[in-house]
């Protein structure tokens, strides 16, 4: 099934495996020469943002492009933008009406699927424990892949934390690399506010999330800005590896990550960001009041295409990071009676589903 | 002279330098693609050998000079009446590449031709190529989308006979993590669990447990047969090496207007706390070349999903 379609000399060609809110490229390449005009009509594809080889100010909204509009002969191109919505399986087309000299008119209608996941919560409001079952539901309808992440708010009774021996093994590190960071201003005094701005960038002292995935693209972005500095780059390295070697064990260092990875993975194409995160219930209970941040591929590769774009300062991204998108997110509210104070595994309370429709597994 | 920051700067510097070269010039831009960067070539294949191009010869008598954090090399070939690269008519300096246009005259050059690459900026061709590589696949999961087209053809070419985008790049990200924990047995998830378990526990009080967790890991130990669990993600890692992950688990459907370039581990390879073996993506690259005939592309990568997992699945079967 390819995307490429071939019609009495016309390609016309149209991604596949859309997720709302993309922004989608098309093409037209015409191998004929009686071509008078071609009128594009969408349906569910939101509008068309950018048309590829026409006169300059082309106005963006017409839908009808005579063939002297195209700037050099025989090729079209745009960008289609779509909408986020509802259904998880939005049918989308678009028709192309190509008129010919002769008055005759050749069609292309091209159909995708446009793809979202939608994520519910269904939880009760009092949970027990010991529990026989994970007694939160997340039902996710749709096909796309997506990244799960849950943080305790505030002024929850109940903290969402890392084991206190991670927590631990990271104070540890942050000492040793603040230590390592002085030192190497010293050896810097050019670079002193740079390397401070690295220090706050790498260790949030606040979040001590063990597989935030920001760290990975904080640390990629970090090392190409002091890729132009490279005897900076150098120095830093040697600290920041020194700071997690010497105070990491075996276990920190192989262990922790491999579960990690196989715990992450906790249902048909849904990732858990921190999978060992605890829940630390006191003694009596008390209420979680919780949020579920989830992203999809689309948002993930939006994350990426930032960092790398060279124009944006280190502060700005810094900001990115600290801001939670508001949509994409879910508030719950339970009470959780436990006779004992207890830490128990936030994975255990989860109970995550996919329904997917017919054909799209 | 300036950064070259977008194509249009280097139509700028070509035009610089065509100025200075006489004859009947046939002059092109590429824009080779490069892992690290993007590099301009403006090239120039002049052919002097009628009288009134002869008469410019006497105007040629200077040297360019090229500052080498802007320019990445400068060549000069001649074609006609010898025909090889004239490595002496390019001096190169600490900091400068200096071009000696002299030459032509002193080795009576009927036809020559010029090469300069400019070091470009990455979002260099940003503006000029719109591309796409499908997030995941979801009709057919083995088969990711591609395709990249020009926005203005037209703008490229303007003064020079030819204009090429070459190997210009795609990065696909194949989720491969799942296919990888959902085809280790449950035995070596477990094996993991425990030794991580009793690497924890320092508490001289639980001395009971650890011997719970012992047992436990010697009855698991038999299923490893000879290796131990860390020669085995030795093992896992080394079979997810990109080199052998890109021979034998992807290829190109269709109509193959893209080519298979580099592949490596994405992702979360390096972490805070720890390293792991195992990679949660794999970016393949593919490369395509864009011009004025050709100014859109598209293609089917396929990722051989099932096979990637089965192969996944025999690492672990007991070996005879």
């Amino acid at each position: 099934m390819g995307s490429i379609k071939e019609h009495e000399g016309i390609e016309v060609y149209l991604s596949r495996d859309i997720i709302q809110g993309e922004e989608i490229p098309f093409y037209i390449l015409m191998h004929r020469n009686d071509i008078e005009r071609i009128t594009i009509k969408l349906k569910r594809f939101e509008k068309v943002t950018e048309y590829h080889n026409l006169v300059d100010n082309f106005p963006i909204e017409k839908r009808v492009i005579r063939i002297n509009d195209l700037k050099s002969p025989d090729y079209l191109g745009g960008i289609l933008k779509t909408d986020e919505t509802e259904d998880p399986y939005l049918k989308a087309t678009l028709k192309l009406i190509f008129t010919l000299s002769n008055g005759n008119n050749i069609e292309i209608i091209e159909e995708r699927t446009l793809f979202t996941t939608h994520v519910e919560i269904i939880s009760p409001d009092l949970i027990k424990v010991p529990m026989n079952k994970p007694p939160i539901n997340i039902l996710l309808k749709g096909s796309t892949t997506i990244f799960i992440n849950i943080e305790s708010t505030k002024d929850s009774e109940i903290e969402i934390t890392l084991p206190d021996e991670i927590k631990y093994a990271f104070e540890k590190i942050y000492e040793s690399f603040l230590e390592g960071m002085e030192t190497l201003k010293k050896e810097y005094p050019n670079y002193v506010n740079e390397i401070d701005l690295i220090t706050n960038f790498i260790f949030d002292k606040e979040s001590y999330t063990l597989s935030k995935q920001e760290y990975q693209y904080k640390f990629n972005e970090l090392s190409k800005i002091l890729k132009s500095k490279m005897d900076l780059l150098e120095g830093f390295m040697i600290v920041y590896f020194n700071s997690i070697l010497s105070h990491s064990s075996i276990r920190d260092l192989f262990f922790g990550p491999l579960l990690e990875y196989f715990k992450s993975s906790i249902a048909q194409k849904v990732f858990l960001e921190s999978p060992l995160l605890f829940l630390k219930v006191p003694k009596g209970g008390g209420y979680l009041k919780a949020i579920l941040y989830y992203e999809d591929l689309l948002e993930r590769i939006k994350i990426i295409r930032e960092i790398t774009d060279e124009s944006i300062s280190i502060v700005d991204l810094l900001t990115k990071f600290d801001a939670n998108p508001e949509k994409n997110k879910r508030y719950f509210e339970i009470f959780i009676k436990s006779k004992d104070e207890i830490q128990i595994p936030l994975k255990n309370f989860l109970d995550i589903r996919r329904c997917f429709d017919e054909g799209y597994k | 002279m300036r950064d070259i920051n977008s194509v249009k700067d280097l139509l700028e510097a070509g035009k610089q330098i065509s100025k200075l070269i006489f004859g009947e010039k046939f002059e092109s831009l590429r824009i080779v693609c490069k892992e690290d960067e993007n590099i301009g070539v403006y090239t120039a294949t002049v052919h002097a050998g009628n009288i009134v191009a002869k008469q410019m010869k006497k105007r040629y008598g200077l040297t360019k000079k090229f500052d080498r954090q802007e320019v990445s090399f400068v060549k000069m070939y001649g074609l006609k009446p010898i025909s090889k690269r004239i490595y002496d008519a390019v001096e190169i300096t600490p900091t400068e590449y200096i071009l000696n246009l002299n030459k032509i005259i002193e080795l009576n050059l009927d036809s020559f031709r010029i090469e300069i690459g400019y070091r470009m900026n990455h979002s260099s061709l940003e503006g000029i190529v719109r591309s796409r590589s499908s997030p995941e696949p979801l009709e057919d999961r083995r088969l990711y989308h591609i395709s990249a087209q020009l926005t203005d053809p037209d703008s490229l070419i303007e003064g020079f006979s030819e204009c090429e985008i070459e190997e210009f790049p795609i990065t696909l990200s194949i989720q491969i993590q799942e296919d990888i924990t959902t085809n280790i047995p449950f035995y070596v998830k477990k094996m993991s669990e425990i030794e991580e378990e009793i690497l924890r526990d320092y508490n001289p009080h639980s001395a009971i447990k650890i011997l719970g967790l012992q047992k436990q890991k010697a009855r698991l130990k038999k299923r490893f047969g000879k290796e131990d669990l860390r020669s085995k993600f030795t093992e896992i890692s080394l079979f997810l090496r990109p080199s052998k992950f890109r021979s034998n688990y992807i290829d190109i459907s269709g109509k193959k207007e893209f080519i298979l370039g580099d592949c490596k581990w994405g992702g979360d390879i390096f972490r805070v706390l720890g390293l792991t073996m195992l990679p949660k993506t794999m970016e393949v690259i593919m490369r395509t070349n864009l011009n004025l005939d050709k100014p859109a592309a598209s293609g089917i990568m396929i990722y051989k999903s099932r096979k990637f997992s089965e192969d996944i699945h025999k690492l672990f079967l007991k070996k005879k």
